[in-house]
């Protein structure tokens, strides 16, 4: 379960939006499910505060409809894929 | 018919303390919690850097999906509910779940950490930072919110907000939801946390003491050297129920509610008014059933401002008509606003069941425009009290009279029917 440099710095993003003090970045398994009962647990009110977090950290913003969105938030790999094409896809 | 209610259980958070023991120690000591807050030393225009903070973390036990959309006023309202249901053995019952049981409790506005987020929103038009949660903290009935999501309550759901009487008109409104039969318990209550709006508020009105070098002798309630309120904070949590409830489950009975007041100015939004505080009193004693010669202590509201303490002290001697026994429990934890109402009528309740009342701190010299009424100075006070009222008063004209039976004193009372 290495991270990346960019998921490392994604699931930084991630424990520092959401205050999860007894969470090491380092420990968030890019593959394993965030939301629902696994994983870090997480729910949509914390979706919607790494959203906010990730677009003022990389001007990346998501659509509440897409499905696109649905699936970059299922897990650490996939969230960082779907942040860091954005941001390629600027340069 | 209407139900008797009861007082089960009851804790708070002060600027001098957390638990009974820890507050009554300050009360007897005459030492007060007002600080000199040096970091709003370079305010541009606030006059008053004193405040009355409370010694409260929010708990890192708790979940973080129930810390995430609390501020710390909603937060140290739920750590006071939590105190005051295990008090009563309510804790972990299911009749929390039940529809039975619900929450009246307010605060000034919500809390006040997150209008900066909203502020700043507001002045650059840019959304950045702003979250959900942002709102929910912000929300007027953020503490009402907070404490039926964190116990998982399902019945009525009353915010209280109403500045000063946050406290005190939940603990009426929740009396007379349980009094009608609407509910078997309510958990009732007001909070707030110390920060500037509500300084720089008072500052504007010139209702701040300013005595910044000497925190130990302001506020001054009733002094003819007062010069106005220091803010703090806390919360006040009172768990009451029908006294039917409370029998059935051999709950102890910690004292009973057993009249409310309430009623309004209509007139100017910050200017305290005599006739209708005076008119409040009347009704809680008429809601008890009571003469005003059967009350042995009153709790003032007592905020040190001049206009208040003068309208204040003249009603209650108006009611009265007597020397009655009186104490300002702001001078020892300043203004706790949302928080006031309940927290005070807590140690109130508290003191008086161990048959004594604590003098006013700082009043040495009454200022004649105030009533003479048996202001206890200097040291405590022993009173046998069977009733004590408590006032409290809010801006927009609010004004709130409680009236509490203390229990019975042993040997001395006959086991009375249930009702």
């Amino acid at each position: 379960m290495n991270q990346t440099p960019e998921q490392s710095r994604m699931a930084v993003l991630i424990v520092d939006a959401l205050n999860l003090e007894d969470i090491d970045p380092a420990d968030i398994d890019p593959e394993e499910l965030m939301f629902g009962d696994e994983g870090l647990a997480l729910d949509s009110i914390d979706a919607l505060e790494i959203a906010v977090a990730i677009a003022e950290e990389f001007a990346v913003h998501f659509s509440a409809k897409e499905e696109t969105t649905r699936e970059a938030f299922a897990t650490l790999g996939n969230l960082t894929d779907f942040v860091m094409k954005e941001v390629n896809a600027r340069t | 018919m209407s139900k008797r209610v009861v007082v089960t259980g009851v804790a708070g958070i002060s600027p001098i303390g957390t638990d009974w023991a820890a507050v009554r120690a300050r009360l007897l000591a005459g030492e007060g919690g007002v600080q000199r807050m040096d970091q709003w030393s370079g305010v541009k225009g606030l006059r008053s850097w004193l405040g009355a903070p409370a010694d409260f973390e929010t708990p890192l036990r708790w979940p973080r999906k129930m810390r995430r959309s609390m501020g710390r006023v909603s937060a140290m309202a739920v750590r006071a509910t939590e105190l005051a249901l295990e008090q009563a053995g309510l804790r972990d019952d299911p009749v929390l779940r039940s529809g039975r049981v619900g929450v009246a409790y307010g605060s000034s506005i919500g809390s006040t950490d997150s209008l900066r987020e909203v502020g700043r929103f507001l002045a650059t038009e840019s959304t950045e930072g702003v979250t959900s949660n942002v709102y929910v903290k912000l929300m007027p009935h953020t503490t009402t919110a907070a404490i039926g999501m964190f116990f998982g309550l399902t019945g009525r759901l009353l915010p209280s907000s109403s500045a000063c009487t946050s406290g005190s008109l939940s603990l009426g409104m929740a009396y007379e939801s349980i009094r009608h039969g609407y509910q078997d318990a309510m958990v009732a209550g007001g909070a707030d946390e110390l920060d500037l709006p509500a300084v720089a508020t008072f500052d504007t009105l010139y209702a701040t003491s300013c005595r910044n070098q000497t925190p130990s002798r302001t506020p001054r309630p009733f002094d003819s050297d007062r010069d106005g309120l220091v803010v703090g904070e806390g919360a006040g949590t009172f768990v009451l129920e029908s006294r039917r409830h409370a029998l059935d489950r051999g709950a102890t009975i910690l004292a009973e509610l057993v009249g409310f007041g309430a009623n309004s100015d209509g007139a100017h939004p910050t200017q305290p008014a005599q006739r209708t505080m005076a008119e409040a009193m009347r009704l809680a004693l008429a809601d008890a059933g009571l003469s005003a010669d059967q009350i042995a202590y009153v709790n003032a509201h007592g905020t040190a401002t001049e206009l208040g303490d003068i309208a204040e002290s003249q009603a209650t001697l108006e009611v009265f008509g007597r020397p009655v026994p009186i104490s300002s429990l702001k001078s020892y934890i300043g203004h706790t606003l949302g928080a006031c109402g309940s927290l005070e009528a807590w140690m109130s309740l508290e003191m008086l069941r161990e048959k004594w009342a604590a003098p006013t701190i700082n009043l040495e010299n009454r200022d004649p425009r105030c009533a003479a009424l048996g202001y206890v100075v200097g040291e405590p006070m022993r009173i046998k009290a069977d009733y004590l009222m408590t006032n409290n008063f809010a801006f927009g004209g609010v004004n709130t009279s409680l009236v509490f039976r203390l229990p019975p004193r042993e040997g001395t009372t006959p086991r009375e029917p249930d009702a």
